[in-house]
C-alpha cells in the first residue's frame, strides 16, 4: 500500500478512492467523447464541405454541360453564404479551370486540378476536391478551400465547455464522495473511536449500538461478541490475578514470616532475590550487600568447594539439606542448614536455583541445652536411685557413729577412728547431697531471705574455706530486695563458688562477693539459659584467680567436668550451683579472662509476696520429749537406730518396717499417736498413702517424712508440698531429734 | 522547275478553294452546331416515360427537325458519333404529323411560324421534347427555347409544359433554364 495512505483517516481514503475512480472515469470518458467529438467536428466540416461540393457540383453539371461559365460562377457564388468556405473552383472534365470564386482577393486559384493542394491537418485550411459526375459520366471537378478558423473556434469553445463540465463534475464528485464516504466510513470511524476508547479505559463491558445487516453490521455484531468474550476473559483474568495476588501475598508473608533466609540465584549462583526481613538477624545491614554476589562467596573457604560440588549435584537432582558455615558482614561465623533445589522451565531445563538458609545457632543451643538436660536427667536418675539406699546406709553409719561417739571417751584410741568414720560418712553424705542438688532432686524448703543477712551468717564459714592469703571482700547492695530460696541451697552455692575461687587463686588474691538489685529490661541470651526481663537480685562472686579459656567456660556447668586434680574436685560443684539457680528460676552469667580472674553473677528473681517470719527467729527447744511416735522404715537397721535415738530421749516409740505392719500396729495401740515418722518410698505403700490411712484413725497426728531423695509423693519439682515436713537422709541423731521437736511443736 | 512549282501552287489553291466552296455549302453555321450539341445534352437531363421504349436499345432515339433544316449535317454528324440513352440516334426531318409523333425530340425551326399552333396542338401532352430557337414559339407549349446570350447560347425551359407532356426534367436543368426568367 502507499505509505501516505496508511496514515490518513479512512474517510479521506474513501474520498480519495472515489475521487480517483471518478476522475479516472471522467477523464477517460471525456477524453473518448472529446476525441470522438473533435473527429465529429472535423468530419462534420468535411461532410459540410462534401455536401456543399456535391450540391454545387451537381448544380454545376448543367453549366459544365452547356459551358455556361456565368452560370457556374453564379452557382459557386452561393458558397459565399458558407462562412468557412474561402474559395471554390470548378474544373472541366479535362481538368482545366472553368469557373472560380473566392472571398480573399489574390488567393491562390489552381489553374488545373493537378495544382489542387492536399489538406494538412495542422494547417489553417482544409482542401476538398471532388469529381462532378452525373449518371455515371464525369463532367468535371469541384475544388473547395475552407478555413479551419471556425472549426478551431468551435473546438476551443467545446473544450472550454467540456473543461467546465469536467470541473463541475469533479466538484460534484468530491461533494458526492464526501457525502457517500460517510455511509461506509462513519460506522468504521465509530468503531475505531470505540476501540480507541476501550483501549484507553480497558473497559470491555461496553457494547456497540446495533448496525444494519450488511458486512459492517456483521462486523459490529462480531465485535460485540468479541467484547463479551474479552470481558469474560478479563473477569476470569481479574479473578485469576486476585487469586494470584492472594497467593503471592500468602507466599510473601510466609517468606517474610519464615525465620529463614530464602534466596534465588541464577545458574552461576549469583543472588538475584533475598527475603529482606531476616537479613539483619543474619548480621547483614541490608540486602544490597547480598544481591548480585555469588552465594558461595558467603561461605567459609573451607565449605566453598563442598558447596560447589553439591550445587552441581543439585542441578541434576534434589540432594537434601546440607550444613555450611557462613561468614556475615561482621565477620561472625553462622552455622546454617542450606536446603536448595534447582528451578526448571517447562522443558525441564534448569534456569536458576533457590536456597533456604536456616540459622542453626538457636538449634545448636537448644541441642546443647537438651544434651545438658539429658545429662542432668541421667545423673538425677542415677543419683536418685543411689541416694535412697545410700543415704539409708549413711544414716545408719552416721547415727550409730554419733551414738557411739557419746559412749566412747575422747582419750581412747578408738575415738579418733570413730571421728574419721563420721567425717568420711559426712563427706559421703555431702557428695550425695551435691548429686541430688545438681539433679534438682533434693527436697528444698524455700523461705524468704535477704542475701545481705545470709552473707552475715556465711561470712565466717567462707573465711574458713579460704586460706589466709586470700582476701574476702563483701559488698552489700543497699535496700536489697528479698528472694525466696532454701538457705541450704544458698549455702551450697556459696560453698561451691568459694571452693572454686580458692582453688583458682594460687597465692595472694581477692574474692569479692557483691549483692545488687538489677532490672533486666530486655531478654538476655546466654550459652546456659535465656533470661526473661524482670527484677532480680544479683550475687556476684569474683576472684582474681587464673581465669578460664572459652573452651573451659563452655563446659564448666557440665556434671563431672573438672580442671582440678582427681582428689580435689568431684566435677559436681558448678553443676550443683547451676542446678540450684535453675531450680530457683534464676540464671547465671560467667565472665572470665585467662590470668585475670572469673566472675559468676547469679540472678535470683525478686520476691514480691509478704515476708514470712524468718526461720531463724524460731526459738531453741529441748531435744527430749514424751510424745508417742510411730516410726515406719523399711531399712531395718535405720529403723532400729531411730527408735533407739528417740526412745533414749524420752519418747514412746512404736515401729514397723512395712506400712502394712504399721497399719496393723495402729489397730492395737490404744493411746493416741502424736507423730508419724515414715520413709517415703516403701514396698506396698508409699509414705503419703500411709499417712492418709493413719490420719483416718488419728486425725491430729503429725507426719515427718524421711527420704534419701526427692519424690513427687511429698514434693513437686523438688519443692516440699505445703504443710509437709521432711528430713533428708542421712541425718545425725541431733538433727532427727531437732526435726521431731520442730514438727511436734509447730 | 519553276513552272512545276507554280502549277503545284495553282492546283493547290484551286483545290483548297474547291474544298472551301464545297465545304461552306454543306457545313452548318457554328451556332447550329452548338444547338445540335445542346439538343443531345438536353436529353441527358430529361427522362421519358416508360412507354417511350427508352430501355429498348435496339430502337433509335429519334430527333426530328420540322421546318427548314438549319443544322446542315450537324445533326447527322451528331447521330453518327453519339448515342442518346444508349440508343442510336436517328435524324428525322419531319414533313407530316406521323413523323412528328415518332420523334422523341423535336426541333421546331423558326420557319414553322405558321404551323406552330398546329404542331403544338399535335404534340400537346405527348412525351416529345420540343425545342425551338424562336422566342415567338415559346409559350405555345414548346419545352425549351434556345437563344443567344452574350455571344453564347443559352436556354429557357417551360417547366409546366414539360410536366404536362409526361417528361421529367432534371432539377439541375430546370434550375439552369429557370434562371433566365
Amino acid at each position: 500500500m502507499i505509505p501516505f495512505f496508511d496514515n490518513i483517516s479512512i474517510k479521506y481514503k474513501i474520498v480519495c478512492i472515489i475521487l480517483l475512480i471518478t476522475v479516472f472515469v471522467i477523464i477517460v470518458g471525456f477524453s473518448i467523447v472529446i476525441i470522438s467529438d473533435l473527429r465529429t467536428f472535423k468530419n462534420d466540416m468535411v461532410n459540410d464541405l462534401t455536401v456543399h461540393a456535391t450540391l454545387v457540383g451537381e448544380y454545376s453539371v448543367v453549366p459544365l454541360t452547356f459551358q455556361d461559365k456565368n452560370g457556374a460562377e453564379a452557382i459557386l457564388k452561393r458558397l459565399s453564404s458558407v462562412p468557412f468556405i474561402i474559395t471554390g473552383c470548378l474544373y472541366t472534365d479535362n481538368g482545366q479551370l472553368f469557373a472560380s470564386f473566392t472571398k480573399v482577393p489574390n488567393d491562390f486559384i489552381p489553374k488545373d486540378t493537378s495544382l489542387i493542394p492536399l489538406t494538412d491537418s495542422s494547417g489553417p485550411y482544409m482542401y476538398l476536391s471532388r469529381p462532378i459526375e452525373y449518371q455515371g459520366k464525369k463532367y468535371g471537378t469541384i475544388y473547395i478551400k475552407a478555413s479551419k478558423e471556425l472549426l478551431d473556434k468551435k473546438i476551443n469553445n467545446y473544450l472550454l465547455s467540456m473543461s467546465l463540465i469536467v470541473i463541475g463534475l469533479f466538484i460534484i464528485s468530491y461533494w458526492a464522495a464526501v457525502k457517500l464516504q460517510a455511509v461506509i466510513s462513519r460506522p468504521l470511524v465509530e468503531l475505531s473511536e470505540f476501540t480507541k476508547k476501550i483501549a484507553e479505559k480497558a473497559d470491555y463491558s461496553v457494547q456497540l449500538e446495533k448496525h444494519g445487516k450488511d458486512e459492517i453490521g456483521n462486523l459490529y455484531t462480531g465485535f460485540n461478541t468479541m467484547l463479551e468474550h474479552i470481558a469474560c476473559r478479563q473477569q476470569e483474568m481479574l479473578e485469576a490475578r486476585t487469586r494470584l495476588q492472594e497467593s503471592e501475598e500468602l507466599y510473601r508473608k510466609l517468606i517474610t514470616a519464615l525465620p529463614d533466609i530464602i534466596i534465588r540465584t541464577d545458574l552461576d549462583g549469583n543472588i538475584i532475590f533475598v527475603n529482606e526481613t531476616n537479613i539483619p538477624a543474619f548480621g547483614y545491614s541490608n540486602n544490597d550487600r547480598i544481591i548480585g554476589k555469588n552465594f558461595i562467596s558467603f561461605l567459609t573457604p573451607h565449605d566453598r568447594l563442598r558447596a560447589s560440588e553439591n550445587i552441581n549435584k543439585m542441578l541434576v537432582s534434589y540432594i537434601g539439606p546440607h550444613e555450611y558455615t557462613f561468614i556475615n558482614e561482621k565477620g561472625d561465623s553462622i552455622e546454617c542448614e542450606v536446603n536448595g533445589d534447582s528451578l526448571r522451565d517447562n522443558n525441564n531445563v534448569p534456569y536458576g536455583m533457590v536456597f533456604i538458609i536456616r540459622d542453626l545457632t538457636e538449634k545448636k543451643k537448644l541441642q546443647s541445652q537438651l544434651l545438658q538436660a539429658q545429662k542432668m536427667e541421667a545423673v538425677g536418675r542415677l543419683a536418685g536411685g543411689v541416694a535412697h539406699d545410700y543415704n539409708n546406709i549413711l544414716g545408719i553409719i552416721l547415727g550409730y557413729a554419733d551414738l557411739l561417739e557419746r559412749e566412747i571417751s575422747h582419750q581412747e584410741p578408738a575415738y579418733k577412728m570413730l571421728k574419721a568414720i563420721i567425717a568420711a560418712a559426712e563427706r559421703s553424705a555431702n557428695l550425695t547431697k551435691q548429686l541430688l542438688a545438681f539433679a534438682r532432686r533434693q527436697i528444698v524448703v524455700p523461705v524468704v531471705v535477704n542475701l545481705n543477712d545470709e552473707l552475715k551468717t556465711f561470712d565466717r564459714m567462707l573465711e574458713r574455706l579460704i586460706h589466709e592469703e586470700i582476701k574476702l571482700v563483701i559488698k552489700k547492695g543497699k535496700a536489697l530486695w528479698t528472694i525466696k530460696i532454701d538457705p541450704t541451697q544458698l549455702t551450697q552455692i556459696l560453698t561451691n563458688l568459694a571452693t572454686n575461687a580458692r582453688d583458682a587463686i594460687s597465692g595472694v588474691g581477692t574474692i569479692t562477693i557483691e549483692t545488687r538489685n538489677v532490672v533486666v529490661d530486655r531478654p538476655i541470651i546466654t550459652e546456659q539459659t535465656d533470661v526473661t526481663p524482670g527484677k532480680y537480685v544479683t550475687l556476684s562472686f569474683s576472684d582474681t584467680g587464673c581465669g578460664m579459656s572459652r573452651e573451659t567456660m563452655a563446659q564448666i556447668f557440665e556434671p563431672f567436668f573438672t580442671t582440678k586434680a582427681t582428689e580435689k574436685g568431684t566435677g559436681l560443684g558448678l553443676a550443683t550451683v547451676f542446678g540450684i539457680v535453675k531450680q530457683n528460676n534464676g540464671f547465671i552469667n560467667v565472665f572470665s579472662e585467662l590470668g585475670r580472674g572469673t566472675t559468676f553473677r547469679i540472678y535470683f528473681p525478686r520476691f514480691f509476696g509478704e515476708i514470712e517470719t524468718s526461720y531463724r527467729q524460731q526459738g531453741d527447744f529441748q531435744l527430749s520429749g514424751t510424745e508417742t511416735i510411730l516410726i515406719v522404715e523399711d531399712e531395718e537397721e535405720l529403723l532400729r537406730m531411730m527408735r533407739s535415738i528417740l526412745t533414749n530421749h524420752g519418747y514412746k516409740v512404736f515401729s514397723a518396717s512395712l506400712p502394712s505392719d504399721a497399719l496393723k500396729l495402729c489397730k492395737t495401740i490404744k493411746k493416741p499417736i502424736d507423730l508419724l515418722v515414715t520413709d517415703v518410698v516403701m514396698p506396698g505403700m508409699n509414705g503419703r498413702e500411709l499417712k492418709e490411712q493413719i490420719e483416718k484413725k488419728y486425725d491430729r497426728i503429725r507426719t515427718l517424712f524421711i527420704s534419701g531423695y526427692s519424690a513427687d509423693i511429698v514434693a513437686t519439682h523438688g519443692v516440699l508440698n505445703e504443710g509437709m515436713h521432711f528430713l533428708q537422709k542421712p541425718f545425725v541423731p541431733a538433727v532427727l531429734l531437732k526435726k521431731v521437736k520442730e514438727v511436734l511443736h509447730e | 522547275m519553276t513552272c512545276s512549282f507554280y502549277k503545284i501552287v495553282k492546283y493547290a489553291i484551286i483545290a483548297v478553294l474547291g474544298v472551301l466552296v464545297l465545304g461552306f455549302r454543306n457545313l452548318p453555321e457554328q451556332e447550329y452546331i452548338l444547338k445540335a450539341a445542346f439538343l443531345e445534352r438536353f436529353t441527358r437531363f430529361i427522362e421519358w416515360p416508360p412507354d417511350s421504349s427508352m430501355d429498348d436499345t435496339t430502337k433509335s432515339f429519334v430527333i426530328g427537325v420540322i421546318g427548314e433544316n438549319q443544322f446542315g449535317n450537324a445533326l447527322d454528324n451528331l447521330a453518327s458519333i453519339q448515342k442518346i440513352k444508349n440508343k442510336k440516334i436517328e435524324i428525322r426531318y419531319c414533313s407530316n404529323s406521323e413523323d412528328i409523333l415518332l420523334c422523341h425530340l423535336l426541333f421546331i425551326s423558326s420557319s414553322e411560324q405558321d404551323n406552330i399552333i398546329k404542331i403544338c396542338s399535335l404534340i400537346k401532352n405527348k412525351p416529345i421534347l420540343t425545342v425551338c430557337d424562336s422566342k415567338d414559339f415559346f409559350g405555345h407549349g414548346i419545352h425549351i427555347l434556345i437563344f443567344p446570350s452574350n455571344e453564347k447560347l443559352s436556354f429557357e425551359i417551360d417547366e409546366t409544359a414539360i410536366k404536362n407532356s409526361g417528361l421529367k426534367a432534371s432539377y439541375m436543368l430546370l434550375m439552369a433554364g429557370r434562371k433566365h426568367k
